[in-house]
């Protein structure tokens, strides 16, 4: 075990659960230099672990719990966590990342990360404390909902500093896109990684403790920090995240007619104004804004509202939940979306491919698709939260055939429903895209696309073009020089020159355990600021450079898992609907994103990236230079390079 | 002598912590939670979150209480700190301090309190605010005027911390 390294507390769990065995390991400090930490040593473990063209519900696919490298620290917004396994809705790479503040009392509680393989026989829980890993009896906490679990731990072990990470019905019952809960509001949620969680028996991973997390050089760590602290703190995206959340931006978005309601076959909602971030605030919904670990910003909500006399209450709704539950289904009375967020946290739904198979559905009944006995006395209308709310209910419990039916994504059930009911599947390669306007935003596009876990926004959130804060003018003039043309959203010129950036930044980001909104959105810190706060941790010096090649290093793996496994340029694509059916309103009426363009800017991207244009696969020159020979030499033996 | 403390509006306090990890990384030299002189108690039902630091109070019982004389009264800023060398760790401060601002550090085998780092907390320096809106945490000069704002602030936020201390009675 290397000793020197710092940020790291220096130990892995790795838990079998077939076997019953517990065993720590130390962690490869080469490793950390290589992949930085978080969702780089995921990403290294899961192509480590998995064989090539393992079925995701195999028991040898791995569910990799791991801390950013600086997560237990002051720098800022450090506490985020990525969970990784071969993904049940793609059965691709799968990266799910959250906030809150388990990453850093995993730390506290003795390590770096959690490697769970196998199945149990029955429900367990993994209890770590103080360094002592056990496995416990679950069966009590079998069918409890995610707040349920998380107290009737802390009941248990008795520990207010208790975090807990569990599912909830969801990953009980395998519905393909249930999360990971990371706290009562804090979701790994996209991909199925709570399904995996689920069919390894795996209930809940309680962690505390009182252990001491080392850096290396820390009076220059907390000066760098401190100083990156202040950056983030002062720029205006930060304020305007405080004071509405991720859906303050939902005015401006709905006004350009950017807001894809009812399945995106429109863009304006007509609800907007009072189904949204902004009247969080106005309405008096807004309880109070929480903070992830060491969080500068706290965009996150907590709101509160009654419906029929009773309290609701939620984590969020955050920008996405208001697309999902909010103008997909054209909901009119924003109290239902606030109880939907809550009830999608309480059941380990992701909210997102829960939201978008109900708008399916209610598209489908609409164009004819279900006889009246397929919709189990649903009457699946558009605005109608009580039969939401209902239905995700059913989801979560695979309840009726409706609930079965959704419960496997809208790839599998139009699949079942057959018709043309694909072309209103609004996802790619399974996954349920991410509720924004892909027609127009081509970065988005372009970024959705070549997404290692299918179409969504958090592996680059390329909002730079729009963004008109100092910071992100100054960005955007060093990426694409100072010609305007570039500032469009709909231009498709040096998409792939804004997505490589944002993309290996969030790697790096992702892998430190920060938050995104720290370097992209509120476009403050830089590669450098990385690099000196990594730097001063762990005691690995590394440049500004040399991050974001480790950033470009994680991308590269996780593009080389996926072609591994046969995957290629045909899967870098978006959902039927938006290649082909044009926005209908506002000023970019008539405008999608074609084929053609879209490939055009792929030819860019793969051009950038080093890799075969003809196969978007990545080549011996690409991997060399990030030094991933061994990942070249195992492609190579099986005919992929 | 002019009395220095922390102010705190807890209403604005996210619980993010990291005034805590500061404080434990510049006094312990690592983070270690029972090392930080800050300590937060949230409710997350109710997205209340509690600061509790010492109030530099006029009573001082944890200098009283002290069987081994081993918290005694800053020069400068008159905070009473605790004299590691001297401290045994009996934990006698601890239920002294109404202000629930003494813990104990088990790895060090000492109590830990807030010595207001030389008059510019680090708690204080963490805690930014965003942009144009304040953080939780400041640093004031108490004139005569305004203790009595300040003892009003002090006691809303044990009132606070009563209500989510009994709503987690679990623990």
């Amino acid at each position: 075990m290397n000793g020197k390294l710092g940020g790291c507390v220096g130990q892995l769990l790795w838990v079998d659960l077939t076997k019953q065995k517990l065993r720590a390991a130390p962690i490869d400090s080469r490793a950390v230099r290589m992949f930085l930490g978080g969702r780089g040593m995921g990403a290294h473990f899961l192509w480590n672990i998995v064989p090539r063209g393992l079925d995701p519900f195999d028991e040898r696919n791995p569910l990799i719990f791991m801390s950013g490298t600086l997560s237990a620290t002051p720098a800022p917004a450090s506490g985020r966590t990525t969970v990784t396994c071969k993904g049940p809705l793609t059965g691709m790479y799968l990266k799910s990342n959250s906030g809150g503040h388990f990453g850093p009392t995993l730390k506290f509680a003795g390590y770096d990360g959690i490697i769970v393989t196998g199945r149990a026989e029955g429900p367990v829980y993994l209890k770590i404390q103080d360094g002592q890993a056990e496995l416990c009896d679950a069966r009590a906490l079998w069918g409890k909902t995610v707040s349920e679990t998380i107290y009737s731990l802390s009941r248990t072990l008795g520990s207010r500093d208790l975090q807990v990470a569990c599912i909830g019905p969801a990953g009980e019952n395998r519905v393909l896109y249930a999360t990971v809960m990371l706290s009562a509001h804090n979701a790994a949620a996209r991909g199925g990684v709570g399904t995996i969680m689920g069919d390894k028996r795996l209930k809940a991973i309680a962690v505390g403790g009182n252990g001491s997390v080392s850096l290396v050089h820390q009076r220059a760590f907390l000066d760098s920090a401190l100083k990156a602290r202040q950056v983030v703190a002062k720029d205006p995206i930060s304020r305007s995240l405080y004071i509405f959340g991720t859906a303050g931006g939902i005015g401006p978005t709905n006004e350009a007619h950017k807001w894809p309601t009812r399945n995106f076959t429109e863009d304006h909602h007509k609800h907007a104004d009072t189904v949204g971030g902004e009247h969080l605030k106005r309405g008096g919904y807004l309880q109070g804004r929480i903070g992830c670990s060491s969080c500068t910003t706290s965009c996150h909500r907590y709101s509160v509202t009654e419906i029929d006399g009773k309290r609701v209450a939620c984590g969020g709704p955050e920008f996405e939940t208001f697309g999902a539950l909010g103008a997909g289904l054209d909901i009119s009375d924003i109290r239902y979306v606030i109880k939907g967020s809550g009830l999608c946290n309480e059941l380990g739904l992701d909210v997102i491919s829960a939201g978008g198979s109900i708008q399916w559905a209610i598209e489908t009944r609409e164009r004819g698709g279900f006889s009246p006995s397929d919709r189990d006395g649903f009457t699946l209308n558009w605005d109608n939260g009580p039969e939401m709310l209902a239905l995700l209910d059913r989801i979560a419990h695979r309840e009726g055939q409706l609930g079965d039916l959704l419960a496997d994504g809208t790839k599998r059930a139009a699949e079942r429903v057959g018709g043309d009911s694909w072309k209103w599947a609004v996802q790619a390669n399974g996954l349920e895209q991410s509720r924004v306007e892909t027609r127009v935003s081509k970065a988005y596009a372009l970024a959705f696309a070549v997404n290692p876990r299918g179409p969504d926004h958090l592996t680059a959130e390329p909002m730079l073009p729009e963004f008109t804060t100092p910071a992100a003018k100054e960005l955007m003039e060093a990426l694409c020089g100072p010609d305007e043309k570039y500032r469009r959203d709909d231009s498709t010129e040096k998409r792939d020159v804004i997505v490589r950036y944002h993309e290996d930044i969030y790697a790096a980001l992702d892998a430190l355990g920060m938050c995104a909104f720290t370097a992209t959105c509120a476009y403050t810190l830089r590669a450098h600021h990385l690099a000196e706060l990594f730097s001063h941790a762990t005691g690995i010096n590394l440049n500004a450079d040399q991050i974001m090649e480790a950033g470009a290093r994680i991308i590269e793996l996780e593009r080389a898992f996926n072609v591994r496994d046969g995957r290629n340029r045909n899967n870098d694509t978006l959902p039927w609907r938006i290649l082909n059916k044009p926005v209908k309103t506002g000023p970019y009426k008539g405008l999608r994103t074609s084929k053609k363009e879209l490939d055009q800017m792929l030819d860019g991207y793969y051009t950038l990236r080093g890799w075969n244009k003809e196969t978007g696969q990545p080549t011996r020159q690409s991997l060399a230079a990030l030094h991933l020979d061994d990942i070249a030499e195992a492609l190579e033996k099986i005919g992929l390079l | 002598m002019t009395r220095q403390v922390i102010d705190i509006d807890y209403t604005r306090c996210t619980g993010c912590r990291a005034c805590v990890l500061t404080c434990a990384l510049a006094h312990a030299g690592v983070v270690r939670l029972s090392a930080s002189a800050i300590h937060i108690l949230s409710s997350p039902d109710e997205g209340i979150n509690v600061p509790l630091v010492c109030t530099n109070c006029k009573e001082r019982p944890c200098i009283d209480v002290c069987p081994e004389n081993a918290i005694r009264p800053h020069e400068k800023l008159g905070i009473p700190v605790i004299d590691a060398e001297s401290c045994v760790g009996c934990q006698a401060c601890i239920p002294a301090c109404p202000y629930h601002a003494i813990s104990f550090d088990p790895i060090a085998a000492k109590a830990v309190k807030c010595d207001l780092c030389d008059g510019d907390p680090l708690c204080v320096q963490v805690c930014t605010g965003v942009n144009d809106m304040p953080g939780a945490l400041h640093i004031l000069t108490l004139g005569d005027e305004e203790e009595g704002k300040f003892d009003h602030r002090v006691q809303e936020r044990m009132n606070a911390y009563q209500v989510v201390r009994e709503e987690s009675e679990y623990s």
